[in-house]
């Protein structure tokens, strides 16, 4: 499901130090990390959900697991008790199943509200073959450390 | 019921799920995200929120299910929706989202509440306004 070679560069940083509120540069490039559209994750998708109502191809709510995947892959390790307080997402395309997708993660701002500390994530996803934008998300996360 | 304007439906289609640890598994197996807040109960009694909380996007799902039920893939080209998560659906919750035409015409209100009444999610659905006219 990943490429090997993108994944470890989101790794070397991820692993040897926990991502903590301070270390995030505003504007900064996180990570990049491949997604396949697997029939795996429509099949778990529909399970969850339903699809008696879905066509073939990719339920659109699965571009909000992708994004999601992308941070978890990009941003880590991370402080346990992070609360996701925000999301925002725009649909440009749908992707094939079997597509690989290249997907980025910027730390596009950080701040203090109301006692806690703010990240905001933007993750654009794109098809890796023609690199056409297919869905950009932006995550508000509380972030825990 | 359809509005005249757009041939939109007035109401986004109700979808709705219990949440049990079973549910919450399969999502994090979906997302890859295994934050403890999610699956262990120990981790969280001690947490602020006290006991287990489905993944917010586990949530928000529910949204684009009711949008792809009430729209059947019509309008969803260059879609766009924002939410902001008001309270979390903890373990044994059963929640319902649904959506509400907007004046504009080319947006919803949306939401997901719990089995309180309570708004988990809150959001607005955004249809793309040159996309209208093609349906």
């Amino acid at each position: 499901m990943t490429s090997g070679k993108i994944e470890q560069q989101s790794c070397d940083l991820g692993d040897v130090e926990r991502w903590t509120f301070d270390r995030f540069i505003s504007g900064s490039l996180i990570g990049s990390t491949l997604i396949e559209l697997s029939p795996e994750m429509i099949r778990l998708w529909k399970l969850i959900y339903g699809s008696e109502h879905l066509k073939d191809g990719m339920p659109r709510g699965l571009a909000q697991v992708i994004i999601m995947s992308a941070y978890t892959r990009a941003v880590k390790p991370r402080p346990p008790g992070n609360l996701h307080i925000g999301q925002y997402i725009k649909m440009h395309s749908v992707p094939k199943v079997g597509e690989q997708m290249s997907c980025e993660v910027v730390c596009v701002d950080k701040f203090k509200k109301k006692g806690m500390s703010i990240v905001i994530f933007e993750v654009d996803v794109a098809m890796m073959s023609t690199n056409a934008l297919l869905f950009t998300g932006r995550l508000t996360i509380s972030w825990a450390g | 019921m359809k509005t005249a304007r757009t041939n939109l439906p007035a109401n986004f289609q109700n979808c709705s799920l219990s949440i049990s640890q079973g549910l919450i598994n399969q999502f994090a197996d979906l997302a890859g995200d295994y934050n403890p807040i999610h699956m262990d109960a120990v981790f969280a009694k001690k947490s602020s929120l006290g006991k287990i909380i489905a993944h917010g996007s586990l949530s928000m799902g529910l949204i684009w299910n009711s949008a792809e039920k009430s729209l059947l893939g019509k309008w969803l080209k260059g879609a766009s929706l924002e939410v902001r998560f008001r309270l979390p659906a903890y373990l044994g919750d059963d929640i319902i989202s649904g959506g509400v035409l907007r004046s504009d015409c080319q947006s919803y209100d949306v939401w997901v509440n719990n089995q309180h009444g309570d708004h988990v999610i809150k959001g607005i659905f955004y249809i793309r306004s040159d996309v209208l006219g093609e349906n």
